[in-house]
């Protein structure tokens, strides 16, 4: 167990964060926990926005962003005071796009329009485009790093998509660059490919070689595709690179930190240990974990009241076991995920948030788990 | 009427591929299935698709590489790696070693196939293609009578399924594009390929699951198996009990908590048999018995035996 002086609370975090990014496996509550810290950021004076991804439906009627606009909302206080909470600045949600955002890119970082519709309109890229490794998860870093740039709040916090290769979106830019980088790619790059088959006499021995290779793989025409959409696409590089730098300076920034949510059982705690070390890999400010979905024993009396028929009564006393057991496991998961990673750092959060006994889709819901994710109790 | 699976049914098949949304249980299920499989005397091969496939953590197991391992009788292991398939493919093509190591450095490899989109995809169930389908092409009796995918989540299964179709559009010819052919008539020939959807008794999941279904079937145009709705509540109280403890006015916040998980499961599961009305539905507990992946997964396959053997437990 990390020393409690070690550990400081989510409300000594955000006196230093200004930049919450909440990342984690499928399903573990990334979106509800951004979204609970959010609101409850707000209701002890943050200004604060939200950045979610895919919210369920009525997750994002409660905070007044069903459509995808990027249109920063703010949720209008009387909404917020039905739900019970007193909001002491006020509270912005928007929705982020995890589809067709490759089009985006390339409209974005076009020298001109001609030039993004001759890409846009490449078979092989219309093919593809949905297919290009990171790129939702890089969208998602841009829009981050436009709503810290050019506004004014206190806090942002940023949900994550389900991303299956952890944190994908880091690399998204380095992996373009790379690839549009290397020799064998900058073959590509050559016009020499639109004149033809017989241009091949003309190239030198190892290059000749390759494309030997490749054309008996994929097949010459095919080669050309791929060349024409490289070609086209490589013009874009520049502005692409130039801003990617800018995300990846505002990820490392000391305002910045990662939070890692993680559901209490044994082998999605094994992908948060992944996820942690990747974080510690890439040399990122890493803030704390927050266990969701952590199953108490709800209160009740432990033996089965008197008077009940004998098959009852085994049946409520099993009906205990089964409570106690999920409760127990999670804690003994949880336990030894701690005793494994050996936190050595000071100021990383530790935070538990309990299964509620409903899905957390209002701004009630939210703010009850914000209220646990920022109490400085024992657990 | 919807769709009736039978075990023996399903065992015919060459080719399983486990898919669902993120932390549903498809790594349990592949493994639950496999065990299955292994039980009715067929060899069986399970495959990690990724690197956070946690496979052999299951079944507390050495980490297996790109060559199939057995560890168990009748089960054995592999774990599949995009480089390692780029090599093997490329070196079928034009069977010099020296020339793909001229060609092809090991670090252009690797940012390649990162940035290439849809080549892991594409190398991935290429490789399985030929893990189910080499053998027999030569004529042989295959070393393996059934592979099951752990598969990743939705959205990712879904571009390793459709790829093959992306690669025959997009290339004129040459072997690519006949191997991409090859790969599709696997996977679409419903008497070699399921698919196993998992889902939870929850909103999104269930959404997903009826989204990923229709994609399969309408986009993919690969056949769905059952449907396996994991971890419902465990109804530890029967009927009888409920209406006793009403009767007797107990409602102590743990009995009144049982009953919101039992209604949320029901809800969920009529909800999902609603909108998938003609598939089969796996009905799976939530197990608490027992703690380690392994026991669960077992618990699970007893579970699936019995329903699909149609005895009644
Ligand atoms: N503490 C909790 N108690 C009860 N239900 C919860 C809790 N946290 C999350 N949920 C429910 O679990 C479901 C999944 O949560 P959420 O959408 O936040 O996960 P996610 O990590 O964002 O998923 P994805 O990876 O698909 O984006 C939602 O229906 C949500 O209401
Ligand atoms: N029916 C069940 N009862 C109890 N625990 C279960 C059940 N099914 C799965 N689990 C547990 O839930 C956790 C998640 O399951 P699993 O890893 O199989 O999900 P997954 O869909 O493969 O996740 P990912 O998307 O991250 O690969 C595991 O710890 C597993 O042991
Ligand atoms: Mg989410
Ligand atoms: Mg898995």
């Amino acid at each position: 167990m990390t020393p409690e002086s070690k550990k400081i609370g989510l409300q000594g975090l955000l006196e230093k964060k200004k930049v919450l990014i909440c990342c984690g496996s499928g399903g573990v509550g990334k979106t509800t926990t951004s979204a609970a810290l959010a609101l409850y950021a707000s209701s002890i004076g943050y200004k604060t926005i939200v950045l979610t991804i895919d919210p369920a439906k009525r997750l994002a009627n409660s905070l007044g962003i069903q459509k995808i606009d990027y249109q920063e909302k703010e949720i209008p206080k009387s909404e917020l005071k039905k739900a019970g909470v007193e909001p002491k600045a006020p509270l912005f949600a928007m929705m982020l796009d995890t589809k067709r955002t490759f089009d985006d890119l390339i409209v974005k970082y076009a020298p001109d329009e001609a030039k993004a519709e001759a890409i846009l309109q490449n078979k092989l890229y219309q093919h593809l485009s949905n297919m290009i490794a990171g790129s939702q998860e890089y969208m998602a870093m841009e829009k981050l790093y436009e709503v810290v740039q050019d506004r004014d709040y206190d806090l942002v916090v940023l949900d994550t998509p389900p991303s299956r290769h952890a944190l994908d979106f880091l690399d998204a830019p380095n992996k373009m660059s790379a690839m549009l980088g290397d020799s064998v790619m900058k073959w590509f790059l050559k016009p020499s490919l639109f004149v033809g088959k017989n241009s091949l006499q003309l190239l030198d021995r190892s290059v000749k070689r390759v494309f030997k290779a490749f054309d008996k793989i994929a097949g010459f025409e095919f080669l050309q595709d791929l060349s024409q959409m490289l070609v086209s696409v490589s013009g874009l590089l520049e502005g692409f690179q130039e801003r990617a730098q800018k995300v990846e300076l505002l990820l490392h920034d000391k305002d910045t930190g990662f939070l890692l949510v993680a559901a209490p059982e044994s082998i999605p705690l094994r992908e948060a240990e992944y996820f942690y070390r990747k974080i510690q890999e890439n040399a990122l400010p890493f803030s704390g974990f927050i266990f969701n979905r952590v199953q108490g024993v709800p209160k009740g009396p432990a033996t089965p009241p008197t008077g009940l028929k004998a098959r009852t009564q085994s049946e409520y006393q099993e009906m205990v076991y089964l409570f106690k057991t999920l409760a127990h496991n999670d804690e003994v998961e949880i336990a030894n995920f701690q005793e494994r990673m050996e936190f050595s750092k000071n100021g990383i959060v530790f935070k538990i948030m309990p299964q509620l006994d409903h899905d957390v889709h209002d701004l009630a819901g939210l703010y009850e788990l914000g209220g646990k994710l920022f109490s400085e109790g024992p657990k | 009427m919807s769709q009736r699976w039978e075990l023996n049914g399903l065992l015919q098949r060459r080719l399983w591929i486990v898919t669902g949304k993120g932390g549903v249980g498809k790594t349990t299920i592949a493994a639950a299935l496999g065990m299955m499989a292994s039980r009715q005397g067929l060899k069986t091969l399970l495959v990690e698709t990724h690197g956070l496939s946690h496979l052999a953590e299951l079944f507390e197991v050495p980490e297996v590489g790109y060559e199939p391992k057995s560890f168990k009788n009748g089960l054995s292991l592999i774990r599949l790696d995009p480089e390692a398939a780029f090599e093997e493919y490329v070196l079928r093509q034009i069977k010099f070693q020296f020339l793909y190591n001229a060609v092809f450095n090991n670090k252009y490899v690797k940012h390649f196939i990162d940035a290439a989109p849809g080549l892991a995809e594409l190398l991935t169930i290429g490789k399985i293609w030929s893990l189910v389908e080499d053998e027999a092409r030569k004529g042989k009796k295959p070393e393996f009578d059934l592979v099951i995918v752990d598969a990743p989540s939705t959205g990712h299964s879904l571009s390793l399924l459709t790829v093959p179709q992306v690669v025959v559009d997009a290339v004129r010819v040459g072997p690519l594009k006949n191997n991409a052919q090859e790969i599709l008539a696997l996977i679409r020939d419903p008497l070699k390929t399921l698919t196993w959807v998992v889902t939870l008794p929850e909103e999104m999941p269930v959404n997903e699951a009826v989204e990923m279904e229709e994609k399969l079937e309408n986009q993919a145009k690969v056949a769905v198996g059952p449907i396996v709705l994991n971890s419902l509540w465990p109804q530890v109280l029967g009927k009888d009990s409920l209406q006793e403890l009403k009767k007797a006015k107990i409602e102590n916040p743990m009995v009144h908590l049982y009953r919101q998980r039992v209604d949320q499961s029901d809800f969920y599961r009529e909800k999902l048999q609603e909108r998938l009305k003609k598939r089969q539905i796996l009905e799976l507990p939530l197990i608490y018995q027992q703690k380690s992946p392994i026991r669960i997964a077992e618990a699970l396959c007893e579970a699936m035996r019995t329903q699909l053997m149609g005895v009644k437990p």
